[in-house]
Protein backbone atom coordinates (compact mmCIF):
# COMPACT_ATOMS: atom_id res chain seq x y z
CA UNK A 1 0.00 0.00 0.00
CA UNK A 2 1.79 3.48 -1.14
CA UNK A 3 0.99 6.62 0.85
CA UNK A 4 -1.52 7.92 -1.44
CA UNK A 5 -3.65 4.97 -0.77
CA UNK A 6 -3.07 5.22 2.85
CA UNK A 7 -4.06 9.05 2.80
CA UNK A 8 -7.09 8.39 0.90
CA UNK A 9 -7.92 5.35 3.87
CA UNK A 10 -6.98 7.94 6.52
CA UNK A 11 -9.54 10.61 4.78
CA UNK A 12 -12.26 8.12 5.24
CA UNK A 13 -11.40 7.25 8.84
CA UNK A 14 -11.46 10.93 9.71
CA UNK A 15 -14.50 11.85 8.41
CA UNK A 16 -16.31 9.03 9.94
CA UNK A 17 -14.40 9.88 13.52
CA UNK A 18 -14.73 13.43 12.81
CA UNK A 19 -18.35 13.45 11.56
CA UNK A 20 -17.55 15.72 9.14
CA UNK A 21 -18.39 14.19 5.37
CA UNK A 22 -16.96 17.27 3.74
CA UNK A 23 -13.37 17.02 5.90
CA UNK A 24 -10.70 17.03 3.64
CA UNK A 25 -7.00 16.28 4.79
CA UNK A 26 -3.34 16.99 3.54
CA UNK A 27 -0.33 15.18 5.19
CA UNK A 28 1.32 18.08 6.18
CA UNK A 29 -1.85 19.14 8.75
CA UNK A 30 -1.96 18.47 12.52
CA UNK A 31 -4.47 18.49 15.21
CA UNK A 32 -4.61 22.03 15.53
CA UNK A 33 -5.81 22.20 11.58
CA UNK A 34 -9.19 20.11 12.43
CA UNK A 35 -12.01 21.09 13.94
CA UNK A 36 -12.50 18.80 16.69
CA UNK A 37 -9.63 16.47 16.72
CA UNK A 38 -9.05 16.43 20.24
CA UNK A 39 -7.67 14.25 22.96
CA UNK A 40 -10.82 11.88 23.11
CA UNK A 41 -11.45 12.11 19.35
CA UNK A 42 -7.54 11.21 18.89
CA UNK A 43 -8.45 8.16 21.16
CA UNK A 44 -11.10 7.43 18.25
CA UNK A 45 -8.79 7.59 15.24
CA UNK A 46 -5.98 5.74 16.63
CA UNK A 47 -8.67 2.68 17.18
CA UNK A 48 -10.01 3.59 14.37
CA UNK A 49 -6.59 3.25 12.40
CA UNK A 50 -5.59 0.19 14.17
CA UNK A 51 -9.05 -1.44 12.82
CA UNK A 52 -8.78 -0.30 9.48
CA UNK A 53 -5.11 -1.68 8.71
CA UNK A 54 -4.75 -4.37 10.89
CA UNK A 55 -2.36 -3.08 13.18
CA UNK A 56 -0.72 -2.38 16.73
CA UNK A 57 -0.23 1.42 17.61
CA UNK A 58 1.90 1.82 21.40
CA UNK A 59 1.78 4.90 23.33
CA UNK A 60 5.43 5.60 22.31
CA UNK A 61 4.72 5.15 18.75
CA UNK A 62 1.55 7.68 19.24
CA UNK A 63 2.83 10.54 20.95
CA UNK A 64 5.24 10.93 18.47
CA UNK A 65 2.43 11.62 15.75
CA UNK A 66 2.82 15.40 14.97
CA UNK A 67 1.09 15.43 11.48
CA UNK A 68 -1.05 13.24 9.27
CA UNK A 69 2.36 12.43 7.37
CA UNK A 70 3.43 11.03 10.66
CA UNK A 71 0.75 8.98 10.46
CA UNK A 72 1.12 7.76 6.97
CA UNK A 73 4.41 6.85 7.59
CA UNK A 74 3.82 4.92 10.96
CA UNK A 75 1.02 2.89 9.41
CA UNK A 76 3.56 2.07 5.84
CA UNK A 77 6.32 1.18 8.19
CA UNK A 78 3.84 -1.06 10.50
CA UNK A 79 2.46 -2.90 7.40
CA UNK A 80 6.00 -3.04 5.88
CA UNK A 81 6.70 -5.12 9.18
CA UNK B 1 12.47 33.08 48.10
CA UNK B 2 9.11 34.93 46.86
CA UNK B 3 9.39 36.53 42.68
CA UNK B 4 7.87 39.88 44.37
CA UNK B 5 10.22 40.58 46.91
CA UNK B 6 13.19 42.78 47.17
CA UNK B 7 15.37 39.67 48.38
CA UNK B 8 14.23 38.01 44.83
CA UNK B 9 15.14 41.21 42.97
CA UNK B 10 18.40 41.58 44.57
CA UNK B 11 19.18 37.67 44.00
CA UNK B 12 18.44 38.06 40.55
CA UNK B 13 20.86 40.79 39.60
CA UNK B 14 23.44 39.26 41.13
CA UNK B 15 22.69 36.11 39.34
CA UNK B 16 22.62 37.57 36.03
CA UNK B 17 25.70 39.69 36.50
CA UNK B 18 28.15 37.12 37.79
CA UNK B 19 26.41 34.27 35.35
CA UNK B 20 27.75 36.01 31.75
CA UNK B 21 31.14 36.24 32.67
CA UNK B 22 31.49 32.68 33.49
CA UNK B 23 31.93 29.36 30.49
CA UNK B 24 29.55 26.82 29.97
CA UNK B 25 30.37 24.46 32.62
CA UNK B 26 30.92 27.27 35.11
CA UNK B 27 27.33 28.62 34.35
CA UNK B 28 25.53 25.32 34.44
CA UNK B 29 27.31 24.82 38.60
CA UNK B 30 26.78 28.41 39.43
CA UNK B 31 23.20 28.03 38.82
CA UNK B 32 22.75 24.85 40.35
CA UNK B 33 24.24 26.56 43.37
CA UNK B 34 21.76 29.29 43.30
CA UNK B 35 18.44 27.31 42.67
CA UNK B 36 19.75 24.99 45.76
CA UNK B 37 20.10 28.75 47.58
CA UNK B 38 17.03 29.96 46.07
CA UNK B 39 14.84 26.55 47.09
CA UNK B 40 17.05 26.45 50.23
CA UNK B 41 16.02 30.05 50.96
CA UNK B 42 12.72 28.74 51.99
CA UNK B 43 13.47 26.25 53.84
CA UNK B 44 17.31 24.20 54.24
CA UNK B 45 15.49 20.49 54.67
CA UNK B 46 13.90 20.83 51.15
CA UNK B 47 16.98 20.55 49.40
CA UNK B 48 16.87 16.74 50.60
CA UNK B 49 13.66 16.15 48.61
CA UNK B 50 15.20 17.39 45.43
CA UNK B 51 18.80 15.92 46.09
CA UNK B 52 16.63 12.29 46.43
CA UNK B 53 14.79 13.60 43.36
CA UNK B 54 17.62 13.97 41.26
CA UNK B 55 19.92 11.28 42.72
CA UNK B 56 16.93 8.59 42.10
CA UNK B 57 16.05 9.63 38.32
CA UNK B 58 19.79 10.36 37.47
CA UNK B 59 20.68 6.64 38.16
CA UNK B 60 17.33 5.14 36.85
CA UNK B 61 17.92 6.79 33.71
CA UNK B 62 21.42 5.19 33.28
CA UNK B 63 20.38 1.96 34.38
CA UNK B 64 17.51 1.94 32.23
CA UNK B 65 20.71 2.09 29.17
CA UNK B 66 22.71 -0.48 30.95
CA UNK B 67 20.09 -3.10 31.58
CA UNK B 68 17.63 -2.70 29.25
CA UNK B 69 15.78 -6.19 30.73
CA UNK B 70 15.35 -4.43 34.31
CA UNK B 71 13.71 -1.05 32.11
CA UNK B 72 10.35 -1.88 33.75
CA UNK B 73 12.05 -1.56 37.72
CA UNK B 74 14.24 1.02 36.93
CA UNK B 75 10.92 3.09 36.22
CA UNK B 76 9.06 1.67 39.08
CA UNK B 77 12.11 3.05 41.28
CA UNK B 78 11.71 6.43 39.81
CA UNK B 79 7.91 6.84 39.86
CA UNK B 80 7.85 4.97 43.20
CA UNK B 81 10.27 7.71 44.50
CA UNK B 82 8.77 10.45 43.02
CA UNK B 83 4.79 9.73 43.59
CA UNK B 84 6.47 8.38 47.33
CA UNK B 85 7.84 11.77 48.03
CA UNK B 86 4.95 13.69 46.64
CA UNK B 87 2.20 11.21 48.49
CA UNK B 88 3.61 11.67 52.19
CA UNK B 89 4.28 15.39 51.98
CA UNK B 90 0.81 16.49 50.01
CA UNK B 91 -1.46 13.63 50.85
CA UNK B 92 -0.87 11.81 54.12
CA UNK B 93 -2.88 14.07 56.30
CA UNK B 94 -5.52 14.06 53.85
CA UNK B 95 -5.79 10.39 53.70
CA UNK B 96 -5.16 9.66 57.25
CA UNK B 97 -8.21 12.09 57.86
CA UNK B 98 -10.54 10.24 55.83
CA UNK B 99 -9.83 7.34 56.51
CA UNK B 100 -10.62 8.05 60.22
CA UNK B 101 -13.67 9.69 59.73
CA UNK B 102 -14.92 6.49 57.65
CA UNK B 103 -13.77 4.32 60.58
CA UNK B 104 -16.17 6.69 62.38
CA UNK B 105 -19.24 6.61 60.10
CA UNK B 106 -18.93 2.50 60.69
CA UNK B 107 -18.86 3.08 64.16
CA UNK B 108 -15.31 1.93 64.78
CA UNK B 109 -12.91 4.14 66.53
CA UNK B 110 -11.11 7.09 64.34
CA UNK B 111 -7.57 8.07 65.23
CA UNK B 112 -5.83 11.47 65.29
CA UNK B 113 -3.32 12.66 62.75
CA UNK B 114 -0.43 13.94 64.66
CA UNK B 115 1.87 14.44 62.86
CA UNK B 116 2.05 17.82 61.16
CA UNK B 117 3.34 17.40 57.78
CA UNK B 118 4.30 20.61 56.36
CA UNK B 119 4.14 20.52 52.17
CA UNK B 120 7.48 21.51 50.46
CA UNK B 121 6.54 24.27 48.28
CA UNK B 122 7.21 23.12 44.29
CA UNK B 123 7.33 19.90 45.21
CA UNK B 124 4.30 18.87 42.68
CA UNK B 125 6.16 20.58 39.92
CA UNK B 126 9.60 19.21 40.18
CA UNK B 127 8.64 15.79 40.75
CA UNK B 128 6.57 15.63 37.81
CA UNK B 129 9.54 17.11 35.65
CA UNK B 130 11.74 14.44 37.07
CA UNK B 131 9.54 11.96 36.01
CA UNK B 132 9.46 12.80 32.68
CA UNK B 133 12.61 12.44 31.99
CA UNK B 134 12.90 8.33 33.47
CA UNK B 135 9.61 7.78 31.70
CA UNK B 136 10.46 9.21 28.08
CA UNK B 137 13.74 6.76 28.74
CA UNK B 138 11.56 4.17 29.05
CA UNK B 139 9.19 4.96 25.87
CA UNK B 140 12.59 5.43 24.26
CA UNK B 141 11.90 9.21 23.15
CA UNK B 142 15.04 10.11 25.31
CA UNK B 143 19.00 9.38 25.87
CA UNK B 144 19.75 9.22 29.77
CA UNK B 145 22.37 12.05 30.13
CA UNK B 146 25.95 10.66 31.54
CA UNK B 147 26.57 14.14 33.09
CA UNK B 148 25.28 14.46 36.35
CA UNK B 149 25.22 18.45 37.04
CA UNK B 150 23.32 19.10 33.73
CA UNK B 151 20.88 16.86 35.16
CA UNK B 152 20.54 18.23 38.31
CA UNK B 153 20.00 21.13 36.72
CA UNK B 154 17.22 20.46 34.68
CA UNK B 155 15.39 19.24 38.17
CA UNK B 156 16.61 22.48 40.08
CA UNK B 157 16.45 25.52 37.59
CA UNK B 158 15.36 28.22 39.88
CA UNK B 159 13.22 30.23 38.04
CA UNK B 160 10.66 27.73 37.50
CA UNK B 161 11.91 25.46 40.31
CA UNK B 162 8.15 26.22 42.57
CA UNK B 163 5.27 27.15 40.12
CA UNK B 164 6.41 25.56 36.70
CA UNK B 165 6.20 26.00 33.70
CA UNK B 166 6.86 21.74 33.99
CA UNK B 167 9.85 21.44 31.55
CA UNK B 168 10.12 18.29 29.28
CA UNK B 169 13.42 16.93 29.71
CA UNK B 170 13.71 16.52 25.87
CA UNK B 171 13.21 20.39 25.23
CA UNK B 172 15.37 21.57 28.46
CA UNK B 173 18.23 19.47 28.56
CA UNK B 174 19.37 20.50 25.04
CA UNK B 175 19.11 23.92 26.12
CA UNK B 176 21.23 22.90 29.36
CA UNK B 177 23.70 21.42 27.43
CA UNK B 178 24.77 23.95 24.75
CA UNK B 179 26.29 27.34 24.72
CA UNK B 180 23.75 30.07 25.24
CA UNK B 181 23.96 33.39 24.12
CA UNK B 182 22.06 36.47 24.97
CA UNK B 183 20.65 38.82 22.18
CA UNK B 184 19.28 42.41 22.64
CA UNK B 185 15.88 40.39 21.36
CA UNK B 186 16.03 38.14 24.33
CA UNK B 187 16.78 40.91 26.52
CA UNK B 188 13.96 43.69 25.13
CA UNK B 189 11.29 40.20 25.25
CA UNK B 190 12.90 38.84 29.05
CA UNK B 191 12.04 42.24 30.66
CA UNK B 192 8.83 42.76 28.98
CA UNK B 193 8.07 39.34 30.34
CA UNK B 194 9.01 40.45 34.03
CA UNK B 195 7.21 43.53 34.46
CA UNK B 196 4.12 42.31 32.64
CA UNK B 197 4.39 39.42 35.45
CA UNK B 198 4.79 41.81 38.17
CA UNK B 199 1.99 43.79 37.33
CA UNK B 200 0.08 40.85 36.90
CA UNK B 201 0.52 39.33 40.24
CA UNK B 202 1.68 43.24 42.50
CA UNK B 203 -1.50 45.23 40.82
CA UNK B 204 -4.38 42.42 39.21
CA UNK B 205 -4.32 39.51 41.44
CA UNK B 206 -3.05 41.17 44.81
CA UNK B 207 -5.79 43.68 44.40
CA UNK B 208 -8.66 41.31 43.18
CA UNK B 209 -7.29 38.99 45.68
CA UNK B 210 -8.86 41.22 48.46
CA UNK B 211 -12.57 41.88 46.73
CA UNK B 212 -12.32 37.83 46.15
CA UNK B 213 -11.57 36.96 49.77
CA UNK B 214 -14.50 39.90 51.07
CA UNK B 215 -16.76 38.28 48.94
CA UNK B 216 -16.13 34.04 48.94
CA UNK B 217 -15.95 34.76 52.93
CA UNK B 218 -19.18 36.28 53.53
CA UNK B 219 -21.17 34.54 56.00
CA UNK B 220 -24.39 35.89 54.86
CA UNK B 221 -24.44 36.48 51.26
CA UNK B 222 -26.10 36.51 48.07
CA UNK B 223 -26.55 35.39 44.45
CA UNK B 224 -24.93 38.27 43.18
CA UNK B 225 -22.45 38.89 45.74
CA UNK B 226 -21.13 35.63 45.61
CA UNK B 227 -20.83 35.44 41.46
CA UNK B 228 -18.86 38.53 41.71
CA UNK B 229 -16.64 36.93 43.92
CA UNK B 230 -16.43 34.06 41.17
CA UNK B 231 -15.27 36.55 38.95
CA UNK B 232 -12.90 38.22 40.68
CA UNK B 233 -11.69 34.78 41.68
CA UNK B 234 -11.49 33.82 38.16
CA UNK B 235 -9.18 36.74 37.74
CA UNK B 236 -7.08 36.41 40.68
CA UNK B 237 -6.12 32.97 39.73
CA UNK B 238 -5.04 33.44 36.18
CA UNK B 239 -3.43 36.61 36.61
CA UNK B 240 -1.76 35.12 39.34
CA UNK B 241 -0.51 31.81 38.45
CA UNK B 242 0.32 33.40 34.30
CA UNK B 243 2.06 36.12 36.51
CA UNK B 244 4.44 33.53 38.18
CA UNK B 245 5.26 32.00 34.51
CA UNK B 246 6.05 35.28 33.03
CA UNK B 247 8.11 35.91 35.55
CA UNK B 248 10.18 32.67 35.27
CA UNK B 249 10.01 33.03 31.84
CA UNK B 250 10.96 36.31 32.08
CA UNK B 251 13.99 35.21 34.46
CA UNK B 252 14.81 31.84 32.31
CA UNK B 253 15.34 34.45 29.19
CA UNK B 254 17.90 36.75 30.71
CA UNK B 255 20.45 33.67 31.46
CA UNK B 256 19.68 32.47 27.83
CA UNK B 257 16.79 29.94 28.11
CA UNK B 258 13.51 29.61 26.69
CA UNK B 259 10.85 28.06 29.01
CA UNK B 260 7.61 26.69 27.55
CA UNK B 261 4.18 29.17 27.14
CA UNK B 262 2.39 27.59 29.81
CA UNK B 263 -1.07 30.48 29.45
CA UNK B 264 -2.31 30.79 26.25
CA UNK B 265 -5.29 33.60 26.62
CA UNK B 266 -7.48 30.36 28.56
CA UNK B 267 -10.59 32.86 28.82
CA UNK B 268 -11.23 33.12 25.29
CA UNK B 269 -11.81 29.38 24.77
CA UNK B 270 -14.75 28.46 23.24
CA UNK B 271 -14.73 24.68 24.65
CA UNK B 272 -13.67 22.41 27.43
CA UNK B 273 -11.07 20.79 25.20
CA UNK B 274 -9.77 24.17 24.13
CA UNK B 275 -9.36 25.62 27.45
CA UNK B 276 -7.39 22.90 28.56
CA UNK B 277 -5.17 23.45 25.64
CA UNK B 278 -4.70 27.40 26.77
CA UNK B 279 -4.65 26.50 30.57
CA UNK B 280 -1.55 25.50 32.78
CA UNK B 281 -0.75 24.16 28.88
CA UNK B 282 2.46 21.92 30.98
CA UNK B 283 0.67 20.52 33.34
CA UNK B 284 -2.56 19.38 30.93
CA UNK B 285 0.22 18.22 28.24
CA UNK B 286 1.78 16.47 30.97
CA UNK B 287 -0.99 14.70 32.09
CA UNK B 288 -2.16 13.48 28.28
CA UNK B 289 0.93 12.07 27.82
CA UNK B 290 2.40 10.49 30.78
CA UNK B 291 -1.89 9.23 32.65
CA UNK B 292 -4.80 9.90 29.74
CA UNK B 293 -2.64 8.39 26.57
CA UNK B 294 -1.30 5.09 28.33
CA UNK B 295 -4.62 4.32 29.88
CA UNK B 296 -6.98 5.36 26.92
CA UNK B 297 -4.45 3.21 24.75
CA UNK B 298 -4.14 0.33 27.48
CA UNK B 299 -5.21 -2.97 26.84
CA UNK B 300 -7.91 -3.35 28.96
CA UNK B 301 -9.54 -0.22 28.29
CA UNK B 302 -8.62 0.92 24.45
CA UNK B 303 -11.63 -0.46 22.76
CA UNK B 304 -14.73 0.70 24.35
CA UNK B 305 -16.72 3.52 24.44
CA UNK B 306 -16.74 2.89 28.70
CA UNK B 307 -13.21 2.30 28.60
CA UNK B 308 -12.32 6.16 27.05
CA UNK B 309 -14.79 7.54 29.66
CA UNK B 310 -13.21 5.35 32.58
CA UNK B 311 -9.53 6.82 31.52
CA UNK B 312 -11.12 10.28 31.31
CA UNK B 313 -12.20 10.40 34.23
CA UNK B 314 -9.16 9.12 35.85
CA UNK B 315 -7.10 11.64 34.15
CA UNK B 316 -9.51 14.20 35.58
CA UNK B 317 -9.84 12.90 38.72
CA UNK B 318 -6.07 12.75 39.18
CA UNK B 319 -5.80 16.87 37.70
CA UNK B 320 -8.07 17.49 40.44
CA UNK B 321 -5.77 15.54 43.16
CA UNK B 322 -2.82 17.21 42.17
CA UNK B 323 -3.60 20.90 42.91
CA UNK B 324 -4.53 19.94 46.16
CA UNK B 325 -5.27 17.29 49.59
CA UNK B 326 -8.91 18.45 49.44
CA UNK B 327 -12.32 17.11 47.88
CA UNK B 328 -12.57 20.96 46.28
CA UNK B 329 -10.12 19.91 44.15
CA UNK B 330 -11.33 16.47 43.23
CA UNK B 331 -14.50 17.72 42.26
CA UNK B 332 -13.24 20.44 40.36
CA UNK B 333 -11.52 17.81 38.55
CA UNK B 334 -14.73 15.69 38.10
CA UNK B 335 -16.61 18.47 37.17
CA UNK B 336 -14.33 19.32 34.14
CA UNK B 337 -14.42 15.56 33.48
CA UNK B 338 -18.52 16.04 33.10
CA UNK B 339 -17.94 19.25 30.86
CA UNK B 340 -15.63 17.24 28.30
CA UNK B 341 -18.55 14.70 27.77
CA UNK B 342 -21.05 16.51 27.53
CA UNK B 343 -19.35 18.84 25.04
CA UNK B 344 -17.91 15.85 22.87
CA UNK B 345 -21.41 14.23 23.06
CA UNK B 346 -23.17 17.85 21.97
CA UNK B 347 -20.39 18.60 19.18
CA UNK B 348 -21.47 15.04 17.67
CA UNK B 349 -25.06 15.34 17.87
CA UNK B 350 -24.73 18.70 16.37
CA UNK B 351 -24.50 19.63 12.44
CA UNK B 352 -20.98 20.06 10.97
CA UNK B 353 -22.51 23.48 9.69
CA UNK B 354 -23.84 24.83 13.09
CA UNK B 355 -20.80 23.53 15.35
CA UNK B 356 -17.98 25.72 13.63
CA UNK B 357 -19.91 28.99 12.77
CA UNK B 358 -17.46 31.32 13.81
CA UNK B 359 -20.74 34.41 14.28
CA UNK B 360 -21.41 31.93 17.00
CA UNK B 361 -17.82 31.54 18.64
CA UNK B 362 -18.67 34.79 20.71
CA UNK B 363 -21.39 33.43 22.60
CA UNK B 364 -20.03 29.48 22.86
CA UNK B 365 -17.01 31.84 24.74
CA UNK B 366 -19.03 33.71 26.88
CA UNK B 367 -21.02 29.96 27.61
CA UNK B 368 -17.47 28.66 28.29
CA UNK B 369 -16.92 31.44 30.81
CA UNK B 370 -20.17 30.86 32.48
CA UNK B 371 -18.76 26.79 33.47
CA UNK B 372 -16.05 28.17 34.76
CA UNK B 373 -17.37 30.41 37.24
CA UNK B 374 -19.47 27.55 38.56
CA UNK B 375 -15.22 25.83 38.62
CA UNK B 376 -14.02 28.79 40.55
CA UNK B 377 -16.70 28.23 43.39
CA UNK B 378 -16.24 24.48 43.17
CA UNK B 379 -12.44 25.19 43.72
CA UNK B 380 -11.99 27.70 46.14
CA UNK B 381 -14.72 26.46 48.37
CA UNK B 382 -13.26 23.64 51.00
CA UNK B 383 -16.55 23.25 52.17
CA UNK B 384 -18.70 20.95 50.24
CA UNK B 385 -21.85 22.66 51.91
CA UNK B 386 -20.97 25.91 51.51
CA UNK B 387 -20.15 25.59 47.39
CA UNK B 388 -24.01 23.67 47.62
CA UNK B 389 -25.41 27.15 49.29
CA UNK B 390 -23.31 29.11 46.74
CA UNK B 391 -24.80 27.37 43.49
CA UNK B 392 -28.21 27.22 45.03
CA UNK B 393 -28.79 30.80 45.73
CA UNK B 394 -31.57 32.82 44.44
CA UNK B 395 -30.63 35.13 42.23
CA UNK B 396 -34.00 37.08 43.14
CA UNK B 397 -32.86 37.21 46.86
CA UNK B 398 -30.53 40.10 46.62
CA UNK B 399 -30.84 43.76 49.36
CA UNK B 400 -30.71 46.81 47.63
CA UNK B 401 -27.47 47.26 50.01
CA UNK B 402 -25.97 43.85 48.70
CA UNK B 403 -26.64 44.85 44.65
CA UNK B 404 -24.93 48.16 45.23
CA UNK B 405 -22.09 46.30 47.05
CA UNK B 406 -22.17 43.74 43.85
CA UNK B 407 -22.10 46.66 41.38
CA UNK B 408 -19.21 48.40 42.37
CA UNK B 409 -17.17 45.41 43.62
CA UNK B 410 -17.88 44.32 40.01
CA UNK B 411 -17.10 47.35 38.59
CA UNK B 412 -13.40 47.84 40.16
CA UNK B 413 -12.76 44.00 39.46
CA UNK B 414 -13.45 44.65 35.96
CA UNK B 415 -11.39 47.73 35.45
CA UNK B 416 -8.48 45.72 37.40
CA UNK B 417 -9.34 42.89 34.96
CA UNK B 418 -8.79 45.35 31.99
CA UNK B 419 -5.04 44.86 31.22
CA UNK B 420 -5.74 41.28 30.69
CA UNK B 421 -8.20 41.46 28.13
CA UNK B 422 -6.22 43.94 26.93
CA UNK B 423 -3.28 41.52 26.30
CA UNK B 424 -5.51 39.13 24.94
CA UNK B 425 -6.74 42.05 22.04
CA UNK B 426 -3.06 43.45 21.41
CA UNK B 427 -2.03 39.22 21.16
CA UNK B 428 -5.00 39.14 18.58
CA UNK B 429 -3.99 42.66 16.77
CA UNK B 430 -0.64 41.59 16.69
CA UNK B 431 -0.71 38.27 15.25
CA UNK B 432 -3.36 39.20 12.31
CA UNK B 433 -2.07 42.98 11.33
CA UNK B 434 2.04 42.85 12.26
CA UNK B 435 4.57 40.80 11.84
CA UNK B 436 6.39 39.06 14.85
CA UNK B 437 9.34 41.65 15.37
CA UNK B 438 8.53 45.23 13.90
CA UNK B 439 9.20 48.51 15.66
CA UNK B 440 5.68 49.24 16.27
CA UNK B 441 5.55 46.24 18.58
CA UNK B 442 8.86 46.96 20.33
CA UNK B 443 7.36 50.90 20.68
CA UNK B 444 4.20 49.44 22.23
CA UNK B 445 5.93 47.37 24.77
CA UNK B 446 8.21 49.69 25.82
CA UNK B 447 5.68 52.36 26.66
CA UNK B 448 3.35 49.31 28.60
CA UNK B 449 6.33 48.19 30.17
CA UNK B 450 6.90 52.17 31.75
CA UNK B 451 3.32 52.43 32.22
CA UNK B 452 3.17 48.72 34.46
CA UNK B 453 6.37 50.16 35.91
CA UNK B 454 4.29 53.15 37.66
CA UNK B 455 1.68 51.29 37.64
CA UNK B 456 3.61 48.75 40.19
CA UNK B 457 4.65 51.84 42.12
CA UNK B 458 1.15 53.88 42.59
CA UNK B 459 -1.45 51.07 42.86
CA UNK B 460 0.26 47.47 44.67
CA UNK B 461 -1.76 45.54 46.82
CA UNK B 462 -1.03 44.27 49.92
CA UNK B 463 1.17 41.58 49.18
CA UNK B 464 -0.49 37.48 48.74
CA UNK B 465 1.40 34.61 48.35
CA UNK B 466 1.20 33.09 44.56
CA UNK B 467 -2.10 30.37 44.58
CA UNK B 468 0.05 27.79 43.30
CA UNK B 469 2.43 27.84 45.99
CA UNK B 470 -0.12 25.86 48.11
CA UNK B 471 0.13 22.92 45.46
Amino acid sequence: MNSDEILAKITTIMRETFNAPALVISPEMTAKDVKGWDSMKNIWLIVAIEDSFNIKLTTSEVIKVESISDYVALIQDKISN
Amino acid sequence: MIFHSLDYLLFFIFVVAVYWTLNRKLQVIFLIGMSYFFYGYIHPWFLYLILTSTVVDYFCGLSMERHPDHKQTALLVSVVTNLGLLGFFKYFGFFVDNVSELLLMFGLPGFTNNLDIYLPVGISFYTFQTMSYTIDIYRDQLKPRKNFLDFALFVSFFPQLVAGPIERAKNFLPQIECERTLTVKDVQSGLFLLIWGFFKKMVIADNVAFIANKLLFLEETSFLLVWVGAFAFGVQIFADFSAYSDIARGSARLLGFNLSINFNHPYIAASPAEYWKRWHISLSSWIHDYVFLPLALSRKLRTATAGLIVSLFITFFLNGLWHGAGWNFILWGIYHFFLILLYGWARSHTPESIRDNSWLRPWQVLLMLFWNHISFLIFWEWELAYTLRNLTLSPFANSEIQIQTAKFLFGQTLLYSLPLWGHTLFAYIQERFFAKECWQVTLFQTVASMIMFFGILVLRGDSVDFIYFQF
